[in-house]
């Protein structure tokens, strides 16, 4: 393994798929507090994984930021009991159970991701929903590496490190925020052209 | 015949004055010309051949404060410029611009005169790079980098004040473990027009 290979498949998810937004592309994000456990503060751990994955940026590629307006969003991030935002016909995310989810739809025939139809009839741009489940984990400090894992997935890792102490890992999170491995695994996806088009 | 001998008297003079005075002022106004800055290839991913980032066409405001050395034909100075310009990022077949870069120079530099209008230089001093955001090596490890700079310069005329420049400059960035980014050297390439005072 040479220092720049990937420290993992990052698209074991995805079926060998690379997916990723356009780099240096500002994915703006809207978080929708509702059946928040007490508590648990998810705009903010969300704001908490921007800060650490930007500073991963080698070139200006990497760009979050969170957006008070739900139709201006590329990425739905929302607590798993809530009533979801958005209703695609053939775009249904497949409940498991975990601390968190990643999900987007791509149309087969384009390989461009599906953008969702918004609930209250408005016009969207939302092309990915992250459900988080307070329940899956024990701590506050679980609860937020896991929303920042997540975001890793938003930003086009589609695959889990066999690593425990990556936070980029499958199962319990020991890494509230990216190790070399991680960034290394997104640097790579990054400078791969995407197969789905986002 | 008198009116000519007065004229070759002034002539001299004329030069004299026009020449640089110890402790003279030069101000100038340049374009930053694009370069590149870095490539992936160098820093990251050995098998991706299209990621890089580079500077566009800038502007920068140069100031320099110089005296004669012993040699009549040398001087040395202090110099600080500014210089703003755009910042383009490739990566993955995607053009991108994350912002502008500022940079802040300021250093010493001696400088030859070769010829009655041409001069060289050499210098260097430290540079202070800020933006855009996340985008090495704006952003990465210190602040304040090492730089070294030559140039050279040409008096339009042997009396004029105004001169064209020329000059490159390097920068050395640290090594950023945090971001996987190896030591380097930056390139940047200058061209302007300048004023003695």
């Amino acid at each position: 393994m040479t220092a720049f290979d990937p420290a993992y498949d990052p698209t074991t998810l995805t079926t060998g798929l690379f997916y990723h937004w356009p780099p240096g592309h500002d994915v703006t994000i809207y978080v929708d507090p509702t059946q928040a456990t007490a508590g648990t503060d998810l705009a903010a751990a969300v704001r908490e994984g921007i800060a650490a994955w930007t500073r991963a940026g080698l070139l200006g590629e990497i760009k979050m930021h969170l957006v008070s307006d739900l139709r201006a969003a590329n990425v739905i991030v929302h607590h798993s009991a809530a009533p979801r935002l958005w209703q695609t016909e053939g775009c249904d995310p497949i409940p498991n159970g975990a601390a968190g989810a990643t999900y987007f739809c791509a149309d087969l025939d384009t390989f461009e991701a599906v953008t969702f139809d918004l609930t209250d009839g408005s016009d969207g741009r939302a092309k990915m929903d992250v459900a988080i489940n307070r329940g899956a984990v024990d701590t506050d400090e679980e609860f937020r590496a896991a929303v920042v894992h997540e975001l890793g997935h938003v930003l086009g890792i589609g695959g889990h490190s066999p690593n425990a102490t990556d936070l980029m890992y499958g199962g319990a999170l020991q890494q509230g925020s990216p190790t070399l491995d991680d960034i290394r695994t997104l640097r790579y996806v990054l400078s791969h052209k995407t197969d789905v088009r986002f | 015949m008198r009116p000519l001998l007065l004229a070759a008297i002034a002539l001299p003079s004329l030069l004299a004055a026009q020449a640089p005075r110890p402790g003279s002022w030069r101000f100038g106004i340049e374009a930053h010309i694009p370069s590149k800055l870095l490539e992936v290839n160098e820093v990251a991913f050995p098998d991706s051949n299209d990621g890089q980032i580079k500077v566009g066409i800038g502007y920068a405001a140069v100031a320099e404060r110089f005296w004669r050395m012993k040699d009549p034909k040398a001087r040395w100075g202090v110099v600080a410029r500014v210089a703003s310009a755009p910042v383009e990022g490739t990566l993955a077949g995607t053009t991108y611009k994350p912002g502008r870069a500022l940079v802040i120079d300021a250093g010493l530099r001696v400088a030859r005169e070769i010829q009655t209008t041409s001069e060289v230089f050499v210098g260097a001093g430290v540079s202070h790079w800020s933006g855009p955001d996340n985008t090495s090596p704006f952003s990465s490890g210190g602040s304040i980098r090492l730089a070294a700079e030559g140039g050279w310069t040409y008096r339009l005329s042997s009396v004029s004040p105004w001169r064209v420049s020329a000059s490159a400059h390097i920068t050395r960035f640290p090594q950023d473990d945090a971001r996987l980014l190896a030591t380097g050297i930056v390139w940047r390439a200058f061209a302007g027009i300048t004023r003695d005072y």
